[in-house]
């Protein structure tokens, strides 16, 4: 993995840390010796292809799959032993996650924030995330983006102070995108540290602080958009999502090119 | 195990809405039984009353449909809608949340004995009018129904852990509520049956509620004392509920 020091982004103390994580699914090696290191507020992007493991990676640190070898720590927590501490100050986002489907935005924004000990006022959520207008709405009923906005709501309704998103912004038009984006560069500045599971390079480059690049079971590059560019570019005119075929390897550069 | 007393309530007022809102799990758990009490009832009026136990055919029938009847609120109610929360995600989601496991499964299991009482007045209320419940048998009727329902809804529980899909647990729970609510007694006289199945009665939970409501109702004579019966579905209920918490799986 090469990582490469940014003194604007990097003092800030760790507030995740994985280290040296291995994920096997029977003889499948999906994540390998994989670390990662997350500073106090800042939104640190995953950037990967799809099944690559990204999706693993996230479960992994938030106690919901088992992982053969390493360590994850939350702070001083770890989520081996303390899953049921760091639950409580990490909000989270599954990817394609289910609500009960007969209840409102409303009913289960308040069922939600019943679940932690000091939840934020969910009505400021709500106007935050443009879910006023359909509040009384049951979530059966609810588009894609609308059912996202609710779940980046429920993922900030414990008041956390660390937040995994695992694509947020898949499959939803780009007024909604923009409309996340706004509320996670808000949350920021409220310093909370924000994962965020994406393929998008347009995202990553607009919101994240940094980035890491998960490819072959390991992460093969962590900076800044800028950074990650300016090591890895093949040409001056290289962007992001060149620099990540580079990085990926894919065929599927091949096929571009 | 900590209850989490403010989680409880919503996730309890949650399942309330759930249930009123989900036409197949209300109709199937609150007014299906009712056809079954009609269409029995229709029966017994052609069935000869039974000389040898003194009783008309819905007279006999009647606990057994109340049996039935928290039987589906137990199986389909419960199991099948906890397999479906999982299939889902639901389950999943919530296990990204500080609740507890514990909290979640006694809200369940709350709500489910919200609509059994509810269930075992209206039976209590018909059965008092059709003169098959007397006025002193009211309440011990009502408590039958409930620590039998809270038996039911602990196994209904534990299914729900051990199988893994809607489609399996349908077929397999409604294939086998009939046979076993027969061979329990509910619906059936065993002692019109080879010797055989009364030994597999004692092998089926249902046969001990059966028999409690055989004893109060009817007087008629039944394999435990009442105290006995009551004993062997706690028992059942208090293992049932421990096996589940092994059982059980958010994903």
């Amino acid at each position: 993995m090469s990582t490469i020091p940014n003194e604007e982004v990097l003092p800030s103390e760790p507030s995740l840390i994985v280290e040296n994580i291995t994920k096997k699914y029977a003889d499948n090696i999906v994540l390998d010796q994989l670390s990662l290191t997350i500073n106090q507020g800042e939104i640190h992007g995953i950037l990967g292809r799809n099944g690559i493991g990204k999706t693993t990676l996230i479960e992994c640190m938030v106690g919901l799959r088992a992982f053969n070898e390493g360590a994850i720590k939350f702070g001083e927590l770890d989520i081996s032993q303390d899953r049921e501490e760091i639950i409580k100050q990490v909000g989270i986002q599954p990817q394609e996650a289910n609500l009960f489907p007969r209840l409102s935005v409303h009913e289960t924004m308040q069922l939600f924030a019943s679940f932690y000990g000091e939840p934020l006022a969910y009505n400021d959520i709500i106007n935050d995330l443009d879910l006023e207008s359909i509040k009384n709405k049951r979530i059966k009923s609810l588009s894609t983006g609308q059912k996202q906005r609710l779940l980046v709501a429920l993922s900030l309704i414990g008041n956390p102070s660390f937040i995994i998103l695992d694509e947020p912004t898949t499959g939803i038009d780009p007024q909604i995108r923009q409309l996340i984006w706004k509320v996670l560069r808000k949350v920021k500045t409220e310093n909370y540290s924000i994962l965020l599971s994406t393929h998008s390079m347009e995202e990553a480059e607009k919101i994240c602080d940094r980035i890491s690049i998960l490819h072959n079971r390991k992460i093969v590059a962590t900076g800044t958009p800028k950074e990650i560019i300016n090591t890895y570019r093949k040409t001056l005119n290289d962007t992001l999502e060149d620099v990540f075929l580079i990085l990926t390897g894919s065929s599927l550069r091949g096929e571009i090119d | 195990m900590v209850v989490d007393k403010v989680a409880l309530k919503y996730l309890v007022s949650s399942g309330m809405k759930g249930i009123y809102r989900d036409p197949k799990i209300f109709f199937f758990s609150l007014l299906f039984p009712f056809f079954f009490l009609a269409m029995f009832g229709g029966m017994s009026i052609v069935i000869e009353p039974s000389e040898e136990l003194g009783l008309s055919f819905i007279e006999y029938l009647f606990p057994g449909i109340l049996i039935f009847a928290l039987l589906s609120i137990g199986f389909m109610g419960t199991s099948v809608p906890l397999i479906e929360m999982r299939q889902k995600g639901i389950l999943k989601t919530l296990n990204t949340t500080p609740l507890n496991e514990f909290t979640f499964i006694l809200s369940q299991i709350l709500v489910r004995l919200i609509l059994g009482f509810m269930q075992i007045l209206i039976f209590t209320i018909l059965g008092f009018f059709m003169g098959f419940i007397s006025l002193g048998n009211v309440l011990p009727f009502i408590l039958i129904g409930l620590i039998g329902l809270l038996m039911i809804l602990t196994l209904g529980f534990l299914f729900g852990g051990i199988f893994n899909n809607t489609e399996v647990a349908s077929g397999v729970l409604s294939f086998g509520m009939v046979p076993l609510a027969m061979l329990s007694g509910a619906m059936l006289p065993l002692h019109i049956l080879p010797d055989v199945f009364d030994t597999i009665s004692y092998f089926i939970p249902f046969t001990y509620l059966a028999e409690l409501f055989h004893e109060v109702l009817f007087d008629l004579d039944v394999k435990l004392p009442m105290f006995g019966n009551i004993i062997v579905l706690l028992v059942l209920s208090a293992a049932f509920f421990l096996l589940t918490k092994f059982t059980f799986r958010w994903t």
